[in-house]
């Protein structure tokens, strides 16, 4: 089959590849139709995850049809229009059972690897490198979904493709940042980033009763959007001070709830961006956690900071005192999509959550370098590059 | 891939790993391995002890039970029940590293108990696997991995 390939740092080739099997009685393969690249794969494509493989196979956000089944498989038959959540989780551990699903004890087989970088190991991810299980991405013709009945989750009618699409990631995880950001009827949130997980927290939070969501970025399209499509208010951070705006518009206090959705390459046009940047390019830190530290900075004393943006090592100038003497409860996870999904999914079907907007480019898997090179560049108002293999 | 891209990620990987190792690699007195006191390794397992021991240990562990010392607690509130395994002194164990089979083990029998399967990672779709130092890098901690890390 074909399949997209990270053949090295800002290097990818669509290859032939062997078709996945049935390895274990719980899996199922997927006929992948729709399969989306997602901001995290750029600090793959970058080099910023140092355990990645030439040939590995990238994506982890996608939709398809189930064309085999295992036979321990109960829940999914052939046939099936599926989405399947980016983190495999067994449903059985004691963090499954406690809704923590991307925390799994037993779907990462290289637990010893994270374990090395901090301590504990997460649950496996597709397509996201071999501290996550080196599990073969959704950027391919088919793929092979461990653990499918708590996995995959079935496609209402009436639920398009391009909808359902991200219920396997962005939307769930957004919905997380929420969730788990502790966002109550009333409340002022704000969210750094306006790609597709940080459009889905604010909707998210949206739903979950906010008063007011204020959603900041520099891309003016993805601004629109927010605006158009979510129903949240926006700050383009190049033409506004962030965080005395914030305070203008919540009273002098700051927002309760600030979520930041951007991961370890943020950019900013303050002077700690150009020293983020030198520390990182020099290795003496992993990850840029710019908007991390404007999220501190904005938040209410006694609010709630939480991390959506993927971070992999150590950061520099971390503001510690102002999560300690502002009383901030500061958290983070990578998704729990599979507490989440079922209800996403009815959501979008009564179109409480709409998503299509977001893949702005849908092109064949062939021209997913290209896709990924837009993607990466923001080029012709890319937000996502979606491939339909 | 460019050699300083190459060199730029291998440094990522290599500087984090150097911390983080400082970190959860910690040496204490004992009379172990230096992770775990006296080299006892341990695993929480959610469900039920009685059916874990039933017929003997789930077989990756029952596998090396010759050579274990096993111990098993409840863990507290909701967690299930502890599994903790060390190696006797003394005793043979055909693979090269006593302590990596004991943590695979471990690793197994919990997710052979709780799951129902030993899930199997490979062979798996790739594509052209180049040859380069940081691949064997790659390529040997993910050989080894199941008997690593802090376990």
């Amino acid at each position: 089959m074909k399949a997209l390939c990270w053949t090295g740092v800002n290097e990818l080739a669509v290859e032939d590849v062997d078709d996945p099997s049935i390895l274990n009685a719980q899996d199922i393969i997927v006929r992948v139709r729709l399969t989306t690249t997602c901001g995290s794969d750029l600090h793959l494509l970058g080099g910023y995850v140092p355990t990645m493989r030439a040939g590995d196979v990238l994506g982890h956000e996608f939709t398809g049809e189930v064309v085999e089944t295992g036979s321990a498989v109960t829940k999914h038959h052939v046939g099936d229009r599926v989405v399947v959540c980016s983190f495999i989780s067994c449903g059985k551990c004691w963090y499954c059972k406690n809704e923590l699903y991307s925390l799994c004890d037993n779907g990462n087989p290289n637990a010893g690897i994270p374990e090395m970088l901090w301590g504990q190991a997460p649950g496996g991810c597709y397509g996201y490198s071999h501290a996550l299980g080196g599990w073969a991405g959704s950027h391919a013709e088919f793929i092979r979904v461990p653990y499918a009945d708590q996995g995959a989750f079935t496609v209402p009618e009436g639920v398009s493709d391009e909808r359902a699409l991200f219920a396997s990631d962005a939307a769930p995880t957004g919905w997380m940042g929420a969730d788990l950001g502790g966002v109550k009827p009333g409340d002022t949130v704000a969210v750094w980033g306006a790609g597709g997980v940080g459009q889905m927290a604010a909707r998210g939070a949206l739903l979950l009763g906010a008063e007011r969501v204020i959603v900041i970025d520099r891309y003016q399209e993805r601004l629109t959007q927010v605006d158009e499509v979510i129903g949240a208010e926006t700050l383009n951070y190049e033409t506004s001070e962030v965080l005395a705006e914030l305070r203008e518009l919540t009273g002098g206090r700051g927002p309760d709830v600030c979520i930041e959705a951007v991961g370890m390459e943020a950019h900013s046009d303050r002077v700690d961006f150009g020293y983020d940047q030198i520390k990182q390019q020099l290795r003496l830190q992993t990850d840029r956690p710019t908007a991390v530290r404007e999220a501190i900075f904005a938040a209410r004393k006694g609010g709630n900071v939480f991390v959506l943006g993927v971070f992999g090592g150590f950061v520099d100038k971390f503001p510690l005192g102002a999560v300690m003497n502002k009383g901030l409860t500061l958290r983070s996870a990578q998704q729990h999509g599979h507490r989440y999904i079922p209800m996403l999914l009815e959501r979008m079907s009564r179109d409480e959550v709409v998503t299509e907007h977001l893949a702005t480019h849908i092109m064949p898997l062939e021209e997913a370098p290209t896709g990924y090179e837009m993607f990466k560049e923001k080029t012709d108002g890319c937000v996502r590059a979606v491939f339909r293999p | 891939m460019g050699v300083k891209a190459a060199v730029a990620a291998g440094a990522v990987g290599i500087a984090a790993g150097l911390v983080a190792r400082t970190l959860v690699r910690e040496r204490r007195d004992s009379e172990g391995d230096g992770r775990h006191p006296e080299g006892w390794k341990a695993v929480t397992v959610l469900g039920d002890a009685d059916a874990f021991t039933d017929g003997g240990y789930p077989a990756p562990l029952e596998r090396l039970r010759d050579a274990l010392e096993v111990r098993i607690d409840p863990a507290p509130g909701d967690k299930g029940f502890e599994v903790h395994a060390r190696v006797r002194e003394g005793a043979q164990i055909d693979d090269d590293d006593p302590e990596q089979a004991l943590r695979t083990a471990l690793r197994d029998a919990k997710q052979l108990f709780e799951t129902g399967e030993i899930l199997l990672a490979r062979p798996r779709p790739h594509g052209h696997r180049s040859v380069s130092l940081l691949g064997a890098v790659v390529d040997k901690a993910e050989d080894k991995a199941k008997g690593e890390g802090v376990l």
